[in-house]
């Protein structure tokens, strides 16, 4: 073998006695935190440029889909599709109140 | 497994399987060369930390024409020259030239000379070394690169390598001959 080789191998063993584990928990622990952040920019930056548009007065990135106008009847009251079961009165409910 | 299949499996699942693969194959022989260009422990491993996560921020970068290894040492080498020179930024750079004159003898030192060294005194020789004339000698005698992979490397034509590496050997020979044989 090469001295070369021999010196490359007597620092091998070197970094493998304590140093291998410790290295990997930094550098793999170095790269999460990265990636989170890399995520939270890739998640919010868009929505904060499309903000930034639609304030100064352009036209949204992500238009809203199925946004109906919302109607008026006779009496002026705003239309709107039922939400959800109707809450009963108080006078019509049949649940015992617990005085 | 071979080290393209792992990287592309590593970039298409972000497994820490492949993570751990290429740290286990690669990692020591960073630190090694890291410690023998920067010349200390603490050093090389702090280097060792930011050479692997460079490494693996740009693995989208590698585009398999050379082999994984020579890309991974050209990172590690072009991070230590550059360590080096942030560190003595106000010394000329051609201090070492000055200081280490190259023989002008004709005559090629024979690898033989080199690879048979102690390794107590390869180390020393390697210290005394301005730090492309241990780089280029690493590269071709500890990772067994070719001329033309080191030009790539460098960034110089092959020509300019091989006059380099001449020099190089020169260089450490003749700091080799001059080291005391203390047994």
């Amino acid at each position: 073998m090469n001295s070369f080789k021999e010196l490359e191998n007597d620092q091998i063993r070197l970094f493998a006695e304590a140093r291998h584990k410790r290295v990997y928990d930094r550098v793999y622990g170095s790269l999460g935190s990265l990636r989170f952040i890399s995520s939270i920019i890739e998640m919010y930056v868009p929505v904060m440029a499309d903000t930034v548009v639609s304030l100064t007065g352009g036209s949204s990135l992500f238009p809203q889909e199925n946004v109906e106008e919302e109607s008026t009847d006779s009496n002026g009251d705003i239309q709107r599709p039922p939400s959800g079961p109707a809450l009963p009165d108080d006078d019509e409910t049949d649940i015992p109140r617990i005085n | 497994m071979d080290d393209l299949t792992v990287i592309n499996t590593y970039l298409k699942y972000q497994a820490g399987t492949c993570f751990r693969i290429l740290y286990d194959r690669y990692a020591a022989k960073i630190f090694s060369k890291a410690y023998t260009m920067l010349g200390d422990e603490k050093r090389a491993e702090d280097a060792t930390q930011e050479i692997f996560t460079k490494i693996f921020l740009n693995l989208r970068k590698f585009n398999g024409k050379s082999k994984f290894s020579t890309w991974v040492y050209s990172v590690t080498y072009n991070f230590c020259i550059d360590l080096i020179r942030k560190n003595k930024k106000k010394k000329n750079l051609f201090a070492d030239e000055l200081e280490n004159p190259p023989d002008l003898k004709n005559e090629e030192v024979p690898d033989e000379d080199l690879l048979r060294m102690e390794v107590r005194k390869l180390k020393e020789v390697l210290r005394r070394l301005n730090d492309r004339d241990r780089s280029i000698l690493l590269m071709k005698y500890q990772d067994e690169m070719s001329i033309r992979d080191i030009a790539g490397i460098i960034g110089k034509k092959e020509s300019a390598v091989k006059m380099q590496l001449k020099r190089a050997k020169e260089k450490a020979k003749r700091i080799h001959d001059e080291l005391p044989n203390v047994d």
